[in-house]
């Protein structure tokens, strides 16, 4: 093979499979969400501590074909988590600083996958528990999976994975505000 | 035409070589939508202190295949980026509601009776995003301009239109501070658009005395 050719695969090759690292995008409140939160009736909680099991399946930085995904929340996906509850809560009106109730949890599972060539998939599970002073009024797993569509071109499939992730945190939070026993508990 | 051979031992000829390089420039050099986001950071979507929200309760109604609608404007290098409007800005657009009236709900349709009924709704408003970006770059793709029309249709509790108000955000940014957010453009004519609206709403004629 010429020199030159295999100069400029060897170049591509080492283009295409360079990673690099990347942030996810800050959360993005779900007004689907905020208007369940609403629509729950009168409470006031704070946010807790959220923790992060390890775990392979909760994986930090999440791996996007090479490149790294981190969270801008203190590079803690726990951080984001809590993040997003704040910030539902804050503007359903229901956050208050000192409340009795709170919201507390562990992030278990949180995973993209984008080794598919036409679908990307994305894995979150987080045990929340509400409590008021010690005493223990809800404690549950919730769990989601969420498919996309993706590409082989590494640039629009890793980007695409990008965006989901605040997608996949508000279809986890979707999951826990349609529990009944949740709203309940925080009342 | 036979092509001299290069490689040889099996004798193949070097046609089928030749197609590496080629079809791997045109994938490096094939016009790409980039997939962003340009919801702005709704903590910075506040009313001015002194100013106090009008004492109406409102709601607004987006179709759900807007918020799913993904629109592609230009980026650089004749690349070309793509993200959901009405599903980026809804947050934003949400909280800016709520900080020029008493209060807000998302309703499930234009005349979501239920809901305007148990909310007291006095008006429903339903908004209009268009977009456009530039970047005169031919090296990179995130775009250094970014434009975002937002619209207010706004009509009472029986539907009829009292007011339609259109405000245009800008949104600069250059490769030093997008290199981190290739999004920047974006959220930043969201912001700006977003507050201008705010400040019409609070001084539209038709909310004045009430």
């Amino acid at each position: 093979m010429p020199r030159g050719i295999r100069l400029f695969i060897c170049v591509l090759a080492g283009a295409l499979a360079s990673g690099c690292s990347l942030m996810a995008p800050q959360y993005s409140a779900s007004i689907d969400n905020v208007q369940k939160l609403k629509n729950a009736g009168d409470f006031a909680s704070r946010v807790g501590k959220f923790d992060s099991a390890a775990d392979k399946a909760n994986a930090n930085p999440i791996s996007l074909r090479g490149s790294s995904l981190a969270s801008p929340y203190g590079d803690s996906y726990a951080a984001y988590l809590a993040e997003a509850i704040r910030q539902e809560l804050a503007l359903a009106g229901k956050l208050k600083p000192d409340a009795e109730i709170e919201i507390s949890g562990m992030l278990l599972k949180n995973d993209i996958d984008t080794s598919g060539i036409n679908i990307a998939t994305g894995d979150i599970e987080a045990r929340f528990v509400v409590k008021q002073g010690t005493a223990v009024r809800f404690d549950k797993v919730k769990t989601v999976h969420l498919e996309w569509e993706s590409s082989f071109a590494g640039a629009v499939a890793i980007p695409r994975a990008q965006q989901q992730y605040p997608t996949l945190v508000q279809a986890l939070l979707g999951a826990l505000y349609d529990d009944p026993d949740f709203l309940r508990a925080l009342k | 035409m036979n092509t001299p051979t290069l490689l040889n031992p099996l004798n193949r000829p070097v046609r089928a070589l030749r197609l590496v390089p080629m079809i791997a420039a045109a994938l490096l050099v094939a016009a790409c939508a980039h997939p962003m986001a340009i919801g702005p950071d709704i903590a910075r979507v506040e009313r001015d202190a002194a100013l106090r929200p009008i004492d109406r309760h409102v709601g607004y109604y987006i179709a759900p295949h807007r918020l799913d609608e993904a629109v592609t404007t230009p980026g650089g290098g004749g690349d070309s980026v793509t993200y959901k409007p009405y599903r980026d800005i809804e947050a934003a657009f949400y909280k800016m509601l709520g900080n020029v009236f008493a209060s807000v709900t998302k309703l499930k349709s234009p005349n979501d009776a239920e809901a305007i009924g148990r909310n007291s709704i006095s008006y429903v408003i339903t908004p209009e995003i268009s977009t456009g970006s530039y970047s005169p770059s031919i090296f990179t793709w995130p775009p250094t301009q970014f434009t975002v029309h937002l619209t207010c249709n706004i009509a009472d509790q029986n539907g009829t239109s009292v007011a339609r108000t259109t405000v245009t955000g800008n949104g600069q940014a250059e490769f030093e501070e997008f290199k981190s957010d290739f999004s920047l453009s974006g959220k930043r004519a969201a912001l700006d658009a977003v507050l201008k609206m705010q400040d019409v709403l609070l001084n539209h004629a038709e909310f004045q005395g009430r």
